[in-house]
């Protein structure tokens, strides 16, 4: 069972926004249909960055994550919630959230509870890392503004928190306006940003 | 639960949000490669590609097979089997070892990918390189030296 | 003794309620807490500025996620992180 919610993307080929669906609670059918479009367009793009030396190549390869196996691990589990992103019949994008167990680590903060982000991602074909020509853009805006109002709805007043890999901290830092508390080294060196709840009512306006 | 995206505060931010990735959570397979860009040594040249070759012919799999199972590039199958001085990239290698059973971040060291961090490992990579030869079948030799270097890469998985 | 009613749709949220199965109208549950128990669960609502109701959701979901690990046979440990050793916590 899920809630859908009208979001907006920006379509980059007709240069304008579009109507989105944010589905909460995603389902199996859904995780399953994200993946089948996604890998194979993956495994192309990929193929291509190799064989011209690209060297960002292995940070591109460590960005994708198998979302069926994120799904089967954390269903029926009351702390997780999975968001989708469709637009024009496909998943545009996922992101898989905890509501407990992440307490925040800025001190003005730190130990009240948050929405913590395990996991967020646009699909391939809108990854400016990934391709010349990006899709759809908003993706990022339109899960990480689920995640805060997610955060408010739960009493959390907005906060939330994540790891960003490397090529997505600046629209932590500079869009999104989180705070970057540095690297993590139980997290793989990734830097970890969180928002506070002035930064979430800037992030809303 | 509903949730509202305000159409105007979209349109506003659909420029300045353009070009930027948004991935948050974890490097995709367990650890990271030595560098950005960087290549580390393989602990001993031509022992992952051989390694895929006998386990890969353990299964009576042609290269065909492999490239199927594994859903990589046939010509990166070929090159990873006869180039030893080629070094796949993670994705391959995970895509390998989950084909054929092997213990993901072991593969990642021995192709290649991460700095060793098990000395015994090279060891036993040399071991295993200089136990096994190119034959159309494997050989008693090559099938043992097989078994105990896979039985080697799974313990303490 | 005190009493505490809990409404469980707003303890579980709504699509929570939904995932579950169960209808969507409100149901009303009545916890009764000793004082002592009361006592920790105000102090946790002032420490985490949270309600009463939304730190016994918390409190649920922690029970959930603590318990499916253990149920993989998976053990619990608390680690200090200045003397670098693991303590496990023994859950019921």
């Amino acid at each position: 069972m899920s809630d859908q919610s009208v979001a907006y993307l920006k379509d980059h080929i007709k240069g304008q926004l579009v109507e989105a669906v944010l589905i909460d609670g995603v389902s199996s059918d859904d995780v399953e249909r994200a993946e089948a479009a996604w890998q194979p367009f993956l495994v192309q793009e990929l193929d291509k960055h190799r064989r011209t030396g690209n060297p960002e190549i292995r940070q591109l390869e460590h960005s994708h994550w198998d979302w069926r196996k994120k799904h089967r691990a954390t269903e029926g589990l009351i702390a997780y919630r999975m968001f989708g992103v469709e637009c024009d019949g496909e998943v545009q994008g996922l992101m898989l959230v905890s509501t407990a167990g992440h307490p925040c680590r800025i001190d003005d903060q730190k130990g009240k509870e948050q929405v913590y982000v395990d996991f967020v991602a646009t699909a391939p074909w809108n990854s400016p890392m990934l391709v010349e020509a990006p899709r759809y853009g908003l993706v990022g805006r339109v899960l990480i503004a689920t995640a805060v109002q997610l955060s408010l709805a739960e009493g959390f007043r907005g906060r939330i928190g994540l790891h960003a890999l490397p090529q997505a901290e600046t629209f932590y830092a500079q869009k999104c306006g989180m705070t970057d508390l540095g690297k993590d080294i139980k997290k793989q060196g990734l830097r970890y940003f969180e928002m506070t709840p002035v930064q979430a009512a800037g992030f809303l306006q | 639960m509903k949730f509202t995206f305000d159409k105007e505060w979209l349109q506003r931010h659909a420029d300045s949000d353009q070009n930027l990735e948004i991935a948050a959570g974890s490097f995709s397979l367990d650890q990271l490669p030595p560098a950005m860009g960087e290549l580390a040594a393989s602990p001993q040249p031509g022992a992952f590609g051989r390694l895929i070759n006998l386990s890969r012919r353990k299964r009576g799999w042609t290269i065909e097979d492999l490239v199927a199972s594994a859903r990589i590039d046939a010509g990166e199958a070929i090159r990873i089997e006869h180039d030893s001085s080629y070094i796949p990239g993670p994705r391959t290698v995970y895509q390998l070892s989950t084909a054929l059973d092997l213990p993901r971040e072991r593969m990642l060291q021995l192709s290649g990918n991460m700095l060793l961090r098990d000395r015994r490992l090279g060891e036993q990579a040399v071991k295993f390189a200089a136990r096994s030869e190119s034959v159309e079948k494997l050989s008693r030799q090559e099938h043992q030296a097989l078994e105990e270097f896979v039985k080697y890469l799974n313990e303490s998985r | 003794m005190q009493v505490v009613y809990v409404d469980l749709l707003a303890t579980f949220g709504y699509s929570g309620f939904k995932r579950a199965g169960m209808p969507s109208d409100k149901k009303t549950m009545t916890l009764n807490l000793t004082e002592a128990e009361m006592e920790a669960l105000e102090k946790l609502s002032q420490q985490k500025d949270l309600s009463k109701t939304a730190v016994l959701r918390q409190a649920l979901r922690l029970y959930q996620l603590v318990d499916n690990r253990m149920a993989q046979g998976e053990t619990l440990y608390f680690e200090d992180k200045e003397k670098k050793n693991k303590s496990e916590l023994m859950v019921l």
